[in-house]
Formats: C-alpha cells, sequence, structure tokens
C-alpha cells in the first residue's frame, strides 16, 4: 500500500477498518461533579468531554430572550491535544466556527421555548483530536445535554464521511482527514431520519452526495444505539440509588 | 444554631446558610465529608492519560480533576542562557470546571497558579538538562495543566499532575547535526527527563477559631479565614510555604502543617511509586 493510498487492495484502510466501519466508541455519563450535566466521549484515539450548566440566568442581559433559552457553546481544542502543540485563542476563528456549528445543530432540536428569559451553557473540551473533533464534539453534547434533563426532540448523532475514488469512508481518522479528498460531516436525528447539520467544505461530484448520505445515515443509526444504551444503563444506576436511598428512609 | 431558624431539611441548610451547615460538623470534630480534620481527600493519579502528548497524567483529588500534558519542541536558547531550556506550565480554569469561573481571559487565579508551579518546577528541574546543543537547540517543555473539575486544592492537584506527567515524559534522542543546523530525534530511544527532586504540595485552611483544616474542599472555603500551602522535596527539605489570607496564624500551627505535609508527602510518594511510563 503506497503513502498516499487510503484502502489497500484488500479493502482495508489505514488503521485496518474496513471502508464502512466506525471506530470502537466508548461514552460515559456524568464524569464531572461540578456541572449540572457532562459526557465524556471516545471515538478512537479522539476524545472529547462536554459539560453542561443551566438553564440559569442569563449572564448578560442582552441575552435573555423573553420567548426562549439563550444557548451559549464554547468549543476548545487542548493545545496537547494533536501532534503538534498549539496554544489557541480563544477568538480564534476555527473554534468560533466550530460553537456556532455545534449551535446550529443543537438550537432546533433543544426545546429552548420551555426556558424563557434563562441561559444554557455547553462547554466542549476536545482533550485529544485524531480526526472527527465536531462529530466528537457533537455527540458528547447530545449526551451532557440529556444528562443534565434538558428536554430534546430527538438524540443528535453525528459521524464524518469521506469519498475515496468509488468508496465512501465512514468515521475519519487524522490521516484520512488530511488528504484533499472531500469529506462531510453530517449530523442526523436518528428517530426521524432529518439532517440536522451537514457540513462540506471541498468539492463532490453531486452524483456521490446520496450514496455518502446514506452511508452516513446508517453511521449516526449506529451511534445512536450506543448513545443510547449508556443513558438507559445510567438510568437503571440512577433508579437503583434512588430505591436504595428510599429503603433507608423508610427504615 | 440560634432558635429563629424554622427546622430545616440538611440539604436545604446547606445551601441557604453553608456558614451555619458547615460551623455544626466542625463543633462536633468532623467534616462534612466524614474527614477528620487531618485527613486528605482521596487521591488517584493515572499516568498516560493523553496519548498525543509527550507526557501526560490525570490526578484527582476528592472531587478535583485536572490533567496535565506535556508537549516538546526544540527552541534556540536565550544568548545569555545557553544551555539552558525552558519549562512553561500553564493552567486553565474555565468556565467549565465550576460555574464559579467565568468565561473569557485566564482569571487571576489561574495565573497565579501557573506562577507558582513555574517556581516550584525550579527545584524539580534543572534547566541544563534540557539541552541539546549549547547556544544552539534545547528542548522547550510546555506543561499545559487543565481543570476539568474543580472542588478546591487547585495547587495540590496542579503540581500533582505536573509531577507525574514529568515522570511519564519521554523525550526522543535528539542530536544535533552542525552542516544543516538541524535537529533529528530518534523516538525510538526515547528516554526520560532526570528529575532533581520530587516536590510535594499539601494545602491547609485555617479557621477563624484557629484550627486547622487539611486540603479544604470548594465548599468549606467559605470557613476558611487563611490557607497555608506547604511544598516539600522526597528528601523531606522544605520546598516553598505560601500562607495567603488576611488572618495572622501562629507561628506554632504553620510548624503543625509543616510536620503534616511530611506525612503527607510519604503518602503522595508511595502513590506515584508505580511504573511512570506509558
Amino acid at each position: 500500500m503506497s503513502r498516499n493510498e487510503l484502502i489497500s487492495p484488500e479493502g482495508l484502510r489505514l488503521d485496518g477498518r474496513r471502508a464502512n466501519e466506525l471506530r470502537r466508541h466508548t461514552a460515559k455519563l456524568g464524569p464531572l461533579s461540578q456541572a449540572d450535566g457532562s459526557a465524556f466521549l471516545q471515538h478512537g484515539h479522539t476524545k472529547a468531554l462536554a459539560a453542561v450548566y443551566g438553564p440559569r440566568e442569563p449572564r448578560h442581559r442582552a441575552h435573555a430572550m423573553h420567548d426562549r433559552a439563550y444557548l451559549n457553546i464554547e468549543f476548545n481544542i487542548a493545545p496537547f491535544a494533536t501532534g503538534e502543540r498549539k496554544k489557541r485563542n480563544k477568538s480564534d476563528k476555527r473554534l468560533l466556527e466550530m460553537a456556532h456549528f455545534v449551535k446550529q445543530t443543537f438550537e432546533p432540536v433543544i426545546m429552548t421555548r420551555l426556558y424563557p428569559r434563562s441561559q444554557i451553557d455547553l462547554y466542549i473540551q476536545i482533550l485529544q483530536d485524531d480526526g472527527g473533533a465536531l462529530h466528537a464534539a457533537i455527540n458528547a453534547s447530545t449526551l451532557a445535554l440529556i444528562h443534565a434533563g434538558i428536554p430534546m426532540k430527538d438524540y443528535v448523532c453525528a459521524v464524518s464521511v469521506c469519498c475515496y475514488k468509488d468508496a465512501s469512508l465512514l468515521d475519519l481518522n487524522r490521516m484520512e482527514e488530511n488528504t484533499e479528498h472531500a469529506d462531510l460531516t453530517v449530523a442526523v436525528l436518528p428517530k426521524s431520519g432529518d439532517i440536522s447539520l451537514l457540513q462540506m467544505e471541498s468539492r463532490l461530484h453531486a452524483d456521490k452526495l446520496s450514496d455518502l448520505m446514506d452511508l452516513s445515515i446508517a453511521g449516526c443509526r449506529q451511534i445512536w444505539k450506543t448513545l443510547d444504551g449508556v443513558v438507559r444503563e445510567n438510568g437503571e444506576e440512577e433508579q437503583q440509588k434512588a430505591s436504595e436511598v428510599s429503603m433507608v428512609l423508610e427504615k | 444554631m440560634s432558635s429563629t431558624i424554622p427546622p430545616l431539611p440538611a440539604e436545604a441548610i446547606k445551601k441557604l446558610l453553608p456558614e451555619t451547615y458547615h460551623q455544626s460538623f466542625i463543633q462536633k470534630g468532623v467534616r462534612p465529608d466524614g474527614r477528620g480534620f487531618q485527613d486528605f481527600r482521596p487521591t488517584a493519579v493515572h499516568y498516560g492519560a493523553i496519548t498525543s502528548a509527550d507526557g501526560s497524567a490525570l490526578v484527582r483529588l476528592g472531587g478535583t480533576t485536572v490533567v496535565c500534558g506535556i508537549k516538546a519542541e526544540v527552541a534556540v536558547p536565550e544568548p545569555t542562557q545557553p544551555t539552558q531550556g525552558y519549562f512553561t506550565p500553564n493552567v486553565e480554569l474555565g468556565p467549565m470546571c465550576s460555574a464559579r469561573f467565568k468565561p473569557g481571559a485566564p482569571s487571576e487565579t489561574a495565573q497565579v497558579l501557573s506562577q507558582q508551579l513555574n517556581t516550584l518546577s525550579l527545584g524539580v528541574l534543572d534547566r541544563d538538562d534540557l539541552c541539546i546543543e549549547p547556544g544552539q537547540a534545547v528542548w522547550a517543555l510546555y506543561a499545559d495543566v487543565l481543570c476539568l473539575n474543580y472542588d478546591g486544592g487547585a495547587l495540590d492537584a496542579c503540581q500533582l499532575a505536573v509531577t507525574a506527567a514529568l515522570r511519564n515524559l519521554r523525550l526522543g534522542k535528539a542530536t544535533f547535526n552542525e552542516e544543516e543546523g538541524a535537529v533529528r530525534a530518534n523516538a525510538r530511544e526515547s528516554q526520560g527527563v532526570p528529575i532533581k527532586a520530587q516536590v510535594y504540595t499539601s494545602t491547609f485552611g485555617v479557621l477563624e477559631s484557629g484550627q486547622c483544616l487539611a486540603d479544604p474542599s470548594e465548599a468549606e472555603g467559605s470557613l476558611v479565614r487563611s490557607t497555608v500551602s506547604v511544598s516539600v522535596s522526597d528528601q523531606g527539605r522544605l520546598v516553598a510555604v505560601w500562607k495567603q489570607g488576611g488572618q495572622g496564624c501562629d507561628v506554632a500551627l504553620i510548624r503543625a502543617c509543616l510536620d503534616q505535609a511530611q506525612e503527607r508527602r510519604a503518602i503522595l510518594e508511595s502513590l506515584l511509586a508505580p511504573e511512570a511510563s506509558s
């Protein structure tokens, strides 16, 4: 396999996955005790942490809206997250852009109208970035919002796909992301199949788009299963804890 | 408690009258989380938590969680100190770790912490050990400490994280090529950095009554009038003492803190003992 080949003649990618295979992904609800809701999520070597505070009083009066909550999102990448150290300023354009994408993804999904004149803060920290920081951030945010008990219409699951020669690759790692091939990040509401975010920044033949969309929706459904499993497991644990407490109280 | 306060559930008192809540525990000689006055919170160190860093560690001190990642770069030394490398610690206390930190520029607390870590690092690392070729190239180590969850004891946790990450650090064997004027690092022959002395920090809170609480949590901070931070090296020598806060305190009390810090050092030493290399 030559240096710039992304897929071997046997159909395996650089990290040994098949074209339509996700990286191993694991998630944990509530790793942080200070936040109202938090989640840690890992896609291969990409690690994302999300924390939710609120709904609470807006920090600036200008942000208070009479009919819905203001959604404030901060996206941060740790200086040691990538191969080369990069200290990013808070006003870094790329970080602001990522935060904006996450905001656009969640604004229609969160039922912000239930919390007028308040603010929901979502802080995202990428601890390690091996490709797919945006979709890891979106998946972690979904879990953190659920953990915080903020009503949403549905889960939001995201994944990246790339068009390489005749094949479509799912869930890109850093090496695959750094090539010139067209890649897109898609966020889907798995129940309805609605697309919440679609981001593509390079040229792609229109014929290929539907194939890529099908693959990404299938990938999102798979991620949804994992996320849903984690949420249900957490719910059962919480229920057990609560019943233990009530048993102690009855005594 | 005065009789004017109607009986409230403990949770409500904790939120509404935090001082009364804590005071009633202190009077009985215990703390709300069940610790004695001299007990530190459970501490855990996880080496190599971040694989993209050259050295890293995750430290938990009770509810406080910090992660430290060290990145190494090659830099040109200062002309006045041609053999000295750089070590730059930087602490981030973002709005993620607690509701009391506001978004925006690094807070004063975070900057003071970075400076304290820098001062402590002078006793840990010999900057001359970071030299690759005098006057040409040295290692520059950037230690970024992120606080993920804040519940007091930031200095203790950050210092422990930096110490552990330094132990975990592996640098490629670097050689300076004079013809090219460039440095080549062989990642296969990696080695650790020589550490002069491990430095361990313990913080104590002094109450208005003159009692001393080891490792005060964030909630106990409302009672604490002044804090004493003691740093000791693994040879048992005193490295730094910081006493902060308005209220003056007895010399005997500081001495008691020093003794406790020595005891704590032995525990932290055994905690860090497992092999640090990832």
